[in-house]
């Protein structure tokens, strides 16, 4: 076996995905040239079956052409996929002979579609990285759909640079135990299970493998390693070891030779086994285990294994969110000749009047160009205060916008201001991935919850962007990514920001920043803002997944734009007044310690019986 | 201060019968029984070999100039299998 991994795109973000570090990255797809070598690289190597995976391997925008040449060639196809699929892959799936693995998470509706039509041609992988799992629901759509009487159980496994949740081998006879239980339920409803690689004969409940058949022959042994060839065309022994080593795709090369390279490279590593008692274990030694997974075993190394080889270091990840600015096509070709690699999406306004977002309206004659030219992602904001008609009235107004600027303009994600519109957008637009938007004021981890399964990423409210505490709580409880605003800086908890905000939204020909007044008897304030500057994004690292950059009517001056987003990716200092901040934030030059900054994150703003910032500002302000 | 140190390329898990050395280089594995794994870990904590010597007394019931023979030509070893600098 050998997998073809399309794309490294996505439009889900599991916590356990172990292709983490591929992903952030940014997005590669596989061309056709690699694909055709790799499908000569499949043939030559004996193997009959072409199993895509990705990413979502469905959003390659080839992913139906691909396919079909699988099939010329003979190969079976087995697609490798989360369900949410776009429309053209989906029919190409009805109407032709490949058989669909479809991962699943319990509860989620998006899948249905896919499900209902696919119906036997789809197997279920459910992958498990927490002992508190409960497979019962997979009965369930089996009935309700018809699926293959089949269910694939996959362990979550770490990847080497510890950037996912991963079942912990300290679980793993929970698991199994459990395990054991659902398949006698299964059997009796006529559903088998299979284990995917990982899975040691020592989780289980005596009796078991005996009772379990032909599939007890994967347990223990299945890791040869599998190869996963990559979008560009490198190939790696697996995900979880993606980082560590990779090969290239030689023409003349093939699966064999490659598995032993590998093997080879990571021979000494095979004699750990997960458990501290595998060393002693007779039946590793008679060979019907291997000691398990290879990345789960490095974990019980010290220090960190990252000297095993020498891997070229992996590309930034593209963590930085922008606004769109109306400058010509030279500035952003030289903005993505310089930060291109940084840069997540470019954002700006949902065009038309069908709905406003959270600035006023700024100029916008040259969007078009930037739309057709650039090669920068693009994301869309729909996130007024509040919307000017009832969510069901306007959400399909703003659906066809959407579907012209994804089909058109190549829009790849949108930030939305309002639950119900988001869950609207999510229903009729799966593949689209959602921002919750800064404006839904989500501050706690129960607000979180309430966003499962309708958005991927989180922006927080404003009031606890300087609240170390309020931000853990939120980074465990939301399964997607956290994205937080570096330099918006208004006052934490601002009473006038509901009306400021209309204002600015409404078109008023001069929106009003109303604490103005208050910032004036008590100008410390400034201090107390959502900002932090460039130096310190490090005390931030922890809670955020992704920086948004504010600056649509702040940093439309271009070498000014260049330059904050230049310093916050390269974490130069600049002063608060430097940042492009909103007019709460400090507008004369001062100097901000460290050690203030990092307290601040930790005060609860207990102003009222605290003078530290008050102190701080007169201090320093000279 | 400790007198050695692990190799900067050498990773070590604890097994159940003593602890395995991987040169993350080569990928090369070596395994450690007791009690010259109980000396491996006392190195990785930063005792020097004078204060491991005496625990080796304690633990394997040595005389201390034994166990200070021990000590010293284990870490020799594995300062010339390049385990070990200092």
């Amino acid at each position: 076996m050998a997998n073809i991994s399309l794309t490294t795109a996505c439009n889900r973000d599991c916590v356990y995905c172990f292709a983490g570090a591929q992903r952030r990255s940014g997005v590669s797809q596989m061309s056709i040239e690699t694909f055709e070598k790799a499908l000569d690289f499949l043939e030559r190597s004996g193997i009959d079956e072409a199993r895509l995976l990705g990413g979502e391997p469905t959003l390659h925008p080839e992913f139906p052409r691909f396919a079909e040449m699988a099939l010329e060639r003979g190969l079976r196809v087995r697609v490798f996929s989360n369900g949410l699929m776009p429309e053209p892959a989906l029919r190409w799936l009805e109407s032709h002979d490949a058989a669909v693995l479809m991962n699943t998470t319990a509860g989620d509706r998006r899948q249905a579609r896919t499900l209902g039509r696919l119906g036997n041609r789809v197997t279920l992988g459910f992958n498990i990285y927490t002992p508190a799992f409960d497979p019962a629901f997979l009965l369930d759509l089996i009935r309700e759909h018809g699926l293959a009487p089949n269910i694939r159980f996959g362990l979550a496994h770490p990847a080497a640079d510890g950037s996912n949740r991963f079942l912990h081998p300290v679980h793993y006879q929970i698991v199994g135990t459990r395990l054991a239980r659902f398949h006698e339920e299964a059997r009796a409803a006529g559903v088998e299970s299979t284990f995917d690689c990982g899975f040691v004969p020592c989780m289980f409940p005596p009796g078991f493998l005996d009772a379990l058949g032909p599939a007890a022959a994967d347990i223990g042994t299945r890791c040869s390693p599998i190869l996963d060839i990559l979008p560009d065309g490198q190939v790696v022994s697996c995900y979880p070891l993606a980082t560590l080593a990779r090969e290239p795709l030689l023409e003349d090369e093939t699966a064999a030779a490659l598995r032993s390279r590998f093997s080879g490279r990571f021979s000494g590593y095979r004699r750990l086994g997960v458990f501290r008692e595998c060393a002693a274990c007779e039946v590793r030694e008679s060979g019907r285990c291997n000691g398990g997974c290879l990345a789960a075993s490095m974990q019980r190394l010290r220090p960190a294994v990252a000297a095993v080889s020498k891997v070229e270091p992996a590309a930034p990840a593209r963590r930085w969110v922008v606004p769109y600015v109306d400058q010509p096509p030279a500035f952003w070709e030289r903005l993505e000749h310089e930060f291109g690699r940084h840069i997540r999406e470019v954002y700006f306004p949902l065009p038309g009047d069908v709905v406003g977002s959270g600035r006023p309206p700024q100029p916008a004659a040259q969007l078009e160009s930037f739309l057709k030219r650039s090669r920068l992602a693009r994301a869309v904001l729909v996130n007024p205060i509040t919307l000017p008609r009832p969510v069901e009235e306007i959400a399909p107004a703003i659906i066809e916008a959407l579907k012209r600027l994804i089909g058109e303009r190549g829009v790849s994600s949108a930030t939305v201001s309002n639950l119900l519109l988001a869950a609207r957008i999510r229903e009729a637009l799966p593949a689209l991935p959602l921002a919750a938007s800064i404006l839904m004021d989500i501050t706690r981890p129960n607000q979180a919850l309430m966003l499962e399964g309708i958005c991927d990423t989180l922006v927080p409210a404003s009031s606890i962007m300087r609240d170390l505490p309020a931000l853990q709580a939120l980074r465990a409880a939301f399964k997607g990514r956290i994205r937080l605003i570096v330099n918006e800086a208004c006052l934490p908890g601002c009473p006038y920001r509901v009306q400021h905000f209309h204002e600015m939204c409404a078109g008023f020909a001069r929106p009003e920043s109303l604490c103005g007044e208050l910032l004036e008897r008590e100008p410390w304030m400034r201090l107390t803002g959502a900002w932090v500057l460039p130096q310190h994004l490090h005390l931030l690292d922890g809670v955020s997944d992704e920086w948004k950059l504010a600056g649509r009517a702040t940093l439309q001056d271009a070498p000014t734009y260049r330059k904050v987003l230049g310093a916050y990716i390269h974490r130069r200092p600049l002063a608060p007044h430097e940042i492009g901040g909103g007019p709460a934030s400090p507008l004369a030059p001062l100097e901000i310690d460290e050690a203030f900054y990092a307290r601040t994150l930790r005060c609860g703003r207990r102003c009222h019986e605290c003078n530290l910032c008050r102190e701080y500002y007169n201090e320093t302000r000279v | 201060m400790s007198e050695y140190r692990a190799a900067e390329q050498i990773r070590w898990a604890v097994e159940a019968a003593g602890v395995v050395l991987i040169n993350g280089a080569t990928g090369a594995a070596t395994s450690l029984s007791y009690p010259e794994a109980a000396i491996w870990d006392l190195i990785t904590r930063g005792d020097s070999s004078e204060k491991i010597a005496a625990k080796l007394c304690a633990i394997a019931g040595l005389e201390p100039v034994a166990a200070r023979k021990f000590v010293l030509d284990t870490v020799e070893a594995w300062r010339k299998a390049g385990f070990l600098r200092g």
